[in-house]
């Protein structure tokens, strides 16, 4: 859908000059506009999460109770001081929004790829062993699934207590199942392809076979559903927050602020729709950037 | 019972029998006898051509020997060691020694790995060369390919260009023996000459020994020093390249011949011999013959029982009763 244009052939045009990675790999960007697109969204967030001390108006956790409730600056009875309002303490949204992307893009980052290591792990084993691996992975997947996702994670908080890295911990143990399941089904795929069977034929070991052949063709498959649950992880951290099991106030994490504008939603809008907006363009500009390396990483494609 | 050194590669009543699960429990409900019962030897620089029509199991006797499947019963000596049933590590050494050409040219080759991965890894890994890209390149120049082209990937070749990549990765750790499966069968055909007469080229210069498995007797002709025919499982001739096409003695192998065009314009027509019906199922073979269902001289001992696989002229095999052979006791003129 992005390999759009057709221009001129980058990457292997002639032998002596070997372009690095990198370039090739900003050079095709540019190529995929709404990579580029959701590439620059992800840079904004991640920036103001790295500096959000610069780029924060105020302390986020500094309560100003008199200006309570501030509409955003560009609403009527907005308060120029505060870009997007205040909440209900006080304190200033745009602000928390900010410092919130810490929190919110290392939950979603970490449990992901916690969730990623171990479902691609036992998927790989699973399809590439079958028999008796396969079972065990089966089994441990359908019991995964059969158990509410909400329970597991609540429960894994409760036992271990909730910081931050019990948080990712909790998101990414019960959220495996799926990496497991894709990983587990392409790679009995793979493992029947002729050039799988050329390497085995060829004396490799197995590790390298499904490290190297193997893995190198799952990335666009895994990458896609990474986007997808960096997005979804950050919007459970929500739910647990809900039940006061994620992140603590006063700490500013998007789920958090979503839940605590849940009770001025029909008059304080945007105390919950701000962080929520913040979400989608998280989750939109994650999405385009996995689309766009998808497409990136698939030599095939390398060419317009 | 051991292989004696001067055949490169001895199988002997070589059984590859696939279970056919069913069901909730995945029972056993029945067997696909791909492969069985099959003996032949392959001596050193030799080429055994292997004919069948498809789904007679040419493929999986070459994929047997590689040991991608575990055979069912049967043996197989590899310069005189029995790597039946080796294990791992051992199996490792042997299979630098035993490389296999796939059919495919698309699906064998890995589409994220650049030419010179693709070719030299394996090479890389066992021998520890630091210099490995060296060694690709002379490949490379061997099969009729630039150098300068191992940075690309698989997709930017052609067909033909893509089975000399393969035929290359073959040939990287100088093997013994190289197991071709199908290899042309499908490219085009003005493609298919090229690479027949590359693989014959290499044969001189490298010196290993080949089976080269095709559906098509003609393509097989000119490269092969010894011809063996299938059917459904089980060899119908074995013999020289030359007596099998002058000589041809079982019906199958008559039939598959008459059926190879002739260019010459002035050919007197010959008398075609047509077969009728289909290949019959290998998980249900016939009784007997498995060819007597489509024979057009069987018998009524050829449904009954079945004929022993026994040499009727030096170095000429046959399984067919028409044909007694002299060293088997139930020999059976005509």
């Amino acid at each position: 859908m992005n390999n759009v244009s057709p221009t001129a052939p980058i990457g292997d045009s002639h032998q002596d000059h070997k372009p690095s990675p990198l370039s090739v790999v900003l050079k095709r960007m540019w190529q995929l506009r709404m990579g580029v697109f959701g590439f620059l969204l992800v840079l904004l967030l991640i920036g103001s999460a790295i500096f959000a001390p610069v780029v924060a108006t105020h302390d986020p956790l500094e309560q100003d109770i008199i200006s309570r409730l501030t509409p955003p600056s560009f609403l009527e009875g907005g308060d120029s001081t505060y870009l997007l309002g205040t909440d209900q303490l006080g304190r200033d949204l745009f602000s928390r929004i900010v410092y919130g992307a810490r929190i919110s893009l290392m939950i979603g980052l970490s449990a992901v790829l916690v969730s990623m290591v171990i479902g691609v792990l036992l998927g790989l084993a699973a399809g590439y062993f079958g028999g008796k691996v396969d079972a065990v992975v089966d089994f441990l997947v359908n019991a995964m699934l059969a158990f509410p996702f909400i329970l597991l994670a609540m429960t894994l908080v409760i036992v271990l207590g909730a910081s931050m890295e019990n948080i990712i911990l909790a998101l990414g143990l019960s959220n495996w199942p799926i990496f497991a399941r894709v990983t587990r089904i392409e790679t009995m795929k793979l493992r029947e392809q002729e050039f799988v069977l050329a390497a085995i034929a060829q004396g490799l070991s197995h590790v390298r076979i499904v490290l190297k052949h193997i893995l190198s063709n799952l990335a666009a498959p895994i990458l896609v559903i990474a986007t997808v649950e960096i997005a979804r992880a950050i919007i459970r951290e929500t739910f647990l927050s809900f039940l006061g099991l994620g992140i603590q106030p006063p700490t500013p994490s998007w789920g958090l602020m979503l839940a605590e504008g849940r009770d001025y939603m029909l008059t304080v809008w945007w105390l919950s729709t701000l962080p929520g907006f913040a979400i989608f363009l998280a989750a939109l500009g994650i999405n385009l950037v996995g689309d766009a390396l998808r497409d990136l990483l698939d030599p095939r494609m390398r060419k317009g | 019972m051991t292989g004696s050194n001067e055949h490169v590669l001895e199988v002997r009543d070589l059984k590859m029998h696939f279970p056919i699960r069913a069901g909730l429990l995945k029972r056993v409900v029945g067997q696909v006898y791909a492969v069985d019962g099959v003996s032949f030897q392959i001596g050193p620089g030799e080429t055994l051509g292997l004919v069948g029509e498809s789904g007679c199991g040419k493929s999986t006797i070459g994929r047997t020997i590689l040991r991608l499947y575990e055979p069912t019963a049967g043996s197989m000596h590899f310069d005189g060691q029995d790597i039946t049933h080796l294990k791992a590590n051992a199996l490792k050494s042997v299979r630098q020694q035993m490389q296999m050409i796939f059919q495919d040219p698309f699906a064998s080759l890995n589409p994220r790995f650049r030419v010179n991965e693709l070719i030299g890894e394996a090479y890389r890994v066992h021998s520890g060369d630091a210099n490995w890209e060296d060694h690709v390149a002379s490949l490379l120049d061997k099969v009729g390919l630039q150098a300068d082209q191992m940075r690309r990937y698989a997709h930017e070749f052609s067909g033909g260009q893509r089975q000399r990549i393969g035929i290359a990765r073959a040939l990287a750790m100088s093997p013994r023996l190289i197991v071709a499966d199908e290899p042309v069968s499908a490219l085009d055909v003005s493609i298919q000459a090229q690479v027949i007469n590359l693989l014959d080229s290499l044969k001189e210069e490298f010196g290993f020994s080949c089976l080269f498995i095709a559906h098509d007797l003609s393509v097989v002709e000119h490269i092969a020093d010894r011809v063996a025919v299938m059917y459904l499982g089980k060899m119908a001739e074995l013999a020289s390249d030359r007596d099998l096409y002058q000589n041809p003695k079982h019906p199958y192998t008559q039939a598959l011949i008459s059926a190879v065009p002739k260019p010459e314009a002035d050919a007197k027509r010959r008398d075609r011999v047509i077969l009728r019906g289909d290949v019959p199922s290998p998980i249900n073979p016939p009784s007997g013959c498995r060819f007597h269902t489509r024979c057009p001289h069987v018998q009524d001992e050829c449904r009954k029982i079945e004929p022993t696989f026994g040499e009727v002229a030096p170095g000429h095999w046959v399984a067919c009763h028409m044909h007694g052979h002299s060293d088997s006791g139930d020999a059976r003129g005509h």
